[in-house]
């Protein structure tokens, strides 16, 4: 969905350097530029962040089903079966392939999927629990009221990103808009303004801060730096550790 | 927090600059009859030098902010661990292992302060990294924790302490995240702003060009 996102963009910016100059070389390049960009640029670091977003929400799941299961039924295997009952996708995936695991295994084996740092806290509250038993739910309230404040913290952020998105969006879209008007407005003599090498110049920087604005709203919304294959993106080589 | 000295390697970037930007200034003063030109690299230069003299200083005060924005997120953990019941120096053992390996570091130099000095001092010499008011009474509070045993007024205080410096780092942590945002602002408005450059070129050269026809 996103490929077609970023190629129904990069021929709307395409059709509207048409529009501006008339000249079919200069949208092809400004058309296959920004389709460039938004796919290997823009939509890895989209696709990072929505990854990142789902294994979070999961884990939270995960987390709060499996202590509340665990209060009732003290036991670790069904806890963990309840727990994953509605799993979807790779999460789905990876229950499956370690089905024949250990309860601990199992739990150890999630923490590379996993990412968040409640996590290790939840596999440590889980080894006290197993070594001195007692009530699962008062040891791991505080872990509880973590996660919870954690999710509702990471919606709270979310919320914010697509306010903003929506700012950014609606201003770029009322500059273009703006930009085109111009083009019918002075149709009468637009022939001669677009013939101005300093005119064509112009739009060409225009167009290059519109996909430069959408990269650095990618990477400032995410907090995820574009990867190129080999190099960072500060322009360090990658070692071979990493 | 005390300002940073330049480095000698800043020292000779920021003289090679301005000794090119002035030079290219007298040049530009003596050959050209347009003095908007060197006027403006003037200005530029100044701009220039402002930020290579204020980057280390911002650089290290936004170091400053992620180190106290780091320890907030640890010692959640390290409260969690608290309030489950897990003595002082084991919850600090335990802590280290959702630590940057800079903050890591910190915290391994603390174990083996408190191996070696029972006082109060190792967890102030830590908190002089931190450089808050509230983190120290966190550090004293978690001090006290130790020497005490695990009396819950000690653990009641710590946890009064370290939950009004945790909500008050959420709260900064949106409007970072919003103050970040507003940035991604600017560049639509600068993008309206070529715009109307764009028009205004385009109408003058359609008036010249009619001026010239006449």
């Amino acid at each position: 969905m996103l490929i077609g996102i970023s190629i129904g963009v990069a021929l709307l910016f395409a059709v509207a350097t048409y529009l501006m100059l008339g000249n079919i070389l200069l949208s092809l390049l400004i058309g296959i530029l920004y389709a460039l960009v938004l796919i290997f640029v823009v939509k890895p670091i989209i696709d990072e962040f929505l990854d990142k977003n789902k294994r979070r929400h999961e884990c939270y799941r995960f987390v709060y089903s499996f202590i509340v299961s665990l209060s009732t039924n003290n036991s670790g295997e069904a806890s963990f079966d309840l727990a994953l009952q509605d799993s979807q996708g790779e999460e789905k995936e990876i229950v499956e392939g370690i089905r024949d695991f250990s309860i601990k295994e199992k739990l150890q084996y999630l923490s590379s999927y996993y990412l968040e740092d409640y996590y290790r806290m939840f596999l440590s509250i889980y080894q006290i629990y197993e070594e001195q038993g007692g009530d699962v739910l008062s040891l791991a309230e505080p872990l509880i009221n973590e996660v919870a404040q954690v999710e509702k913290s990471e919606n709270s952020k979310n919320k914010i990103r697509m306010n903003y998105l929506i700012q950014f969006l609606t201003l770029w879209g009322m500059s273009l808009l703006i930009l085109v008007s111009v083009r019918f407005g002075l149709s009468s003599f637009y022939s001669e303004i677009s013939s101005s090498i300093l005119f064509v110049l112009l739009t060409l920087v225009y167009f290059l801060m519109v996909i430069g604005g959408i990269v650095y709203f990618a990477v400032v919304t995410t907090g995820i730096k574009p990867k190129f294959k080999g190099v960072k993106f500060n322009g360090k080589k990658k070692t071979d550790e990493e | 927090m005390e300002k940073r000295k330049l480095t000698k390697n800043e020292i000779i970037i920021l003289s090679i600059v301005n000794v090119i930007g002035v030079a290219g200034i007298v040049v530009l003063f003596v050959l050209s009859t347009n003095y908007l030109l060197p006027i403006s690299m003037v200005l530029f230069l100044a701009v220039g030098d402002y930020l290579l003299i204020s980057n280390p200083q911002r650089k290290e005060e936004e170091k400053q902010l992620e180190l106290s924005s780091e320890f907030v997120r640890i010692f959640d953990y390290f409260s969690i661990y608290i309030k489950s019941g897990v003595p002082v120096y084991h919850a600090l053992e335990e802590t280290i292992q959702y630590a940057s390996p800079e903050m890591a570091a910190r915290l391994q130099t603390l174990l083996r302060a408190i191996d070696e000095d029972k006082s109060a001092t190792p967890y102030i010499e830590f908190s002089k990294c931190l450089n808050t008011i509230e983190s120290r009474q966190v550090l004293i509070s978690i001090y006290k924790m130790s020497i005490e045993g695990g009396d819950e007024s000690y653990i009641n205080q710590f946890n009064f302490l370290f939950e009004t410096i945790l909500e008050e780092e959420r709260k900064q942590e949106l409007l970072r995240l919003e103050k970040r945002l507003n940035t991604t602002c600017y560049l639509p408005l600068a993008g309206s702003g070529l715009t109307m450059i764009l028009i205004v070129v385009g109408i003058i050269n359609v008036m010249g060009g009619l001026i010239s026809g006449i």
